[in-house]
């Protein structure tokens, strides 16, 4: 079976469902939640069983769409987090209602993350700048709706304007990037362009233009500095299930794509560092944005007393992170590429970021805010809640024998190989101030006075799904064979 | 070494003049908001008192059937194209040119039904 | 479009800046003739620039319908409830 038919199957599901939420309403949200989650677990197993490009090339599908081992794992990355998506948009209902006034039904916010879903896999595939346009303005435009979804709220409705014009804005940078690329190259397959870039001669300025373009449109997609000032916003603004979808699928997505187009830009003939040539200015370009990245993301975190906001930071200097490893473009000593260390450092952010925001939805839900101090005494409320949030944000903050500290440790390791002591140094800094600020969750839950006594009800299936999540943490962490067996 | 910064410095001229020139004109032939004048907007010794709406309200029903047009109207694009190169596919691969068009237009499909069921296209109540 | 703040104008100048982006991307493919004709991979992509960005403007307007109608004003600038 040819993996384009996974994208087709999650559209189909998506169209399902938007006829059932039209003529049988009386589904509800959670009928719907659960045939789109079945729906998209019958893809997730289905995923191991698709076949790639048949040698022969033939069909013109294959010149847009790519199917290798990195595009397969992002797909099921995209589908686990629609999956916990959705179960975290049923408990989010009764908060989402309070917003929508009359004539305003609920349905669609469970619809939309399956079609965003269908263009977050279509990403991973895509490896022609035509099929890369189109399927990141299928995940932008969902989200768009996502972002401003409860519209009586005046944040919400604020953060999807705001969402909204910057969002629009890269994308003018993002066309206007592959215009330049396809005038250079003359081609908008990045394998091929790859190989042109190799032979011209003499065009590295307008080379450099075209990728500068292009990284401010996709370092608009995975928030990093300096186009990360829309997503503590957003954040804030959005219901909590969008703002996790926004951390984990599109980041994800932004990752994959910026990743296949720096390894168009850089070839495979690596790069000698200090030679002057584009493929070491862009090297460059991104140790200085990935540094920044992390330095902004780790320091502005510390003084929030918003939980989403302080997400938002922590998420900004993950993606530093992420972006170092991807600078790092060839490690020396694990045989790992550095998409390889993105795509496991990514899987390992998935369950701590999923972990966190469910239990905030939950929170939110029962108590109708999202500062930190809603958590005072959650340890004593609530002790298994609590449990979940200390184990997600040990593994955000990346304390060992989680899955978060194996993400680390490897780029780390690949800033060392590569000799980026500068780097190295405020990587740590960074590490180092997330210790602090993820602290200030744990001190609220476990040493702060409860407001108040009342546990907070957690449904059944909300209590399996945070069990899992947080054994994935530990579990994960201390087997790291297991994503990278799913990796190759 | 130099010559290649040609292309783009013109670029980037043509672009940043026209930018500017923009602006300019529209601060130089541009509707200043004046401030509040009140003498001058009461009415001259007789006359009626100019109060309310300067415009008339559309109803937002216009707005979204106008968003369904644009929408509707702008996927013709893509039939265009398929129908000038129908014939030349129809020998390659008759299946992907068939069944990719016929889904095109079953998603458009089913945004009709779905547009049609939530009542977009009632014009009353 | 960044000294404008009605967001309805912001959005005008959005497209008009895909625009431009089109019409590299035509002019690109215009001047890389293969077998005398142009090649045609640029123009399809317009194609689908420009279905996307009705798509943009589609949500967008909607968006921008539901702020004037809960905050009365488009203005951009006072967008503020955030703490910072």
């Amino acid at each position: 079976m040819p993996a384009y038919i996974l994208e087709l199957i999650v559209v189909g599901l998506g169209l399902i469902l938007l006829l059932l939420e039209s003529f049988l309403p009386r589904l509800g949200a959670k009928g719907l939640a659960a045939i789109g989650s079945v729906g998209l677990l019958v893809v997730l197993f289905l995923l191991p069983s698709v076949t790639g490009a048949p040698s022969e090339s033939t069909g013109i599908i294959w010149k847009f769409y790519s199917a290798d081992s990195l595009a397969l794992f992002y797909k099921g990355l995209a589908l686990i987090t629609t999956i916990l998506v959705l179960m975290m948009s049923v408990v989010y209902v009764p908060v989402m209602q309070r917003y929508l006034g009359t004539g305003g039904g609920v349905g669609e916010y469970l619809i939309l993350p399956v079609f965003t879903c269908a263009g977050l896999m279509w990403m991973a595939s895509a490896n022609d700048l035509t099929s890369i346009f189109v399927s990141l303005e299928v995940v932008t435009i969902g989200f768009y709706i996502m972002v401003a979804y409860m519209r009586r709220n005046v944040g919400s409705l604020e953060a999807g304007v705001k969402y909204l014009i910057l969002g629009a804005v890269s994308t003018g940078f993002l066309v206007y990037g592959i215009a330049f690329l396809f005038g250079v190259t003359g081609q908008t397959n990045l394998d091929v362009i790859s190989t042109v870039l190799g032979l011209l001669e003499g065009q590295d300025k307008i080379i450099l233009f075209s990728f500068a373009l292009l990284l401010v449109a996709f370092g608009f997609k995975v928030a990093a500095v300096p186009f990360q000032m829309w997503v503590p916003d957003v954040y804030q603004g959005a219901p909590t299930p969008t703002a996790a979808f926004l951390s984990v699928g599109s980041k994800a997505a932004g990752f994959i794509v910026l990743s296949r187009i720096v390894d168009a830009f850089l070839g495979d003939h690596g790069v000698q560092t200090g030679d002057g040539s584009y493929q070491d200015q862009i090297q460059r370009v991104l140790l200085v944005v990935a540094g920044a990245t992390i330095l902004f993301g780790s320091l502005a975190a510390i003084p929030q007393t918003n939980f989403k906001r302080l997400m938002a930071y922590s998420s900004i200097s993950h993606a530093g992170f992420i972006l170092l490893a991807l600078a790092c473009a060839y490690p020396v000593r694990m045989d790992m590429a550095s998409g390889e260390v993105v795509a496991f450092y990514l899987a390992a952010y998935l369950p701590m970021t999923m972990a966190a925001f469910f239990v905030l939805c939950i929170v939110r839900s029962s108590r109708g805010e999202e500062e930190i101090s809603v958590l005072d005494g959650l340890g004593k409320r609530s002790p298994f809640l609590a449990f979940v949030l200390l184990v997600s944000v040990m593994g955000l903050a990346g304390i060992p024998l989680t899955v978060g500290f194996l993400g680390k440790l490897y780029v780390f390791q690949a800033a060392l190989d590569q000799g980026h002591f500068v780097l190295l140094a405020i990587a740590t800094l960074g590490a180092a101030a997330g210790f602090y600020y993820y602290f200030k969750v744990v001190r609220s839950m476990y040493w702060n006075a409860p407001s108040d006594q009342d546990a907070i009800a957690v449904g059944t299936g909300s209590r399996v799904l945070l069990a899992l999540l947080a054994a994935a943490i530990i579990f994960l962490g201390l087997n790291q064979g297991i994503i990278l067996g799913f990796l190759r | 070494m130099l010559n290649q910064y040609i292309p783009v410095l013109m670029h980037l001229l043509v672009v940043v003049g026209f930018a500017t020139m923009t602006l300019l004109m529209s601060v130089w032939f541009g509707r200043r908001s004046t401030s509040k004048q009140d003498i001058k907007d009461t009415a001259y010794e007789c006359g009626m008192i100019p109060i309310g709406e300067n415009q008339p309200r559309f109803s937002v029903k216009f707005y979204i059937v106008a968003m369904l047009f644009v929408l509707f109207d702008i996927e013709v694009v893509f039939l265009y194209p398929w129908a000038v190169v129908f014939r030349d596919f129809l020998s390659a691969d008759q299946i992907l040119i068939f069944w990719s068009i016929l889904g095109f237009v079953g998603i458009l499909f089913v945004a009709y039904l779905y547009a049609l069921k939530k009542r977009a296209l009632n014009w009353v109540g | 479009m960044i000294i404008r703040r009605s967001a309805l104008v912001i959005l005008m100048c959005l497209e008009i800046m895909l625009s431009a982006a089109n019409l590299a991307l035509v002019a690109f493919s215009r001047f890389r003739l293969e077998a005398g004709l142009p090649d045609y991979d640029g123009q399809m992509l317009v194609f689908f620039v420009i279905t996307v960005a009705a798509a943009e403007v589609a949500v967008g307007l909607a968006i921008v319908v539901a702020l004037f109608r809960s905050r009365r004003t488009i203005d951009v600038t006072t967008l503020t409830s955030m703490s910072h």
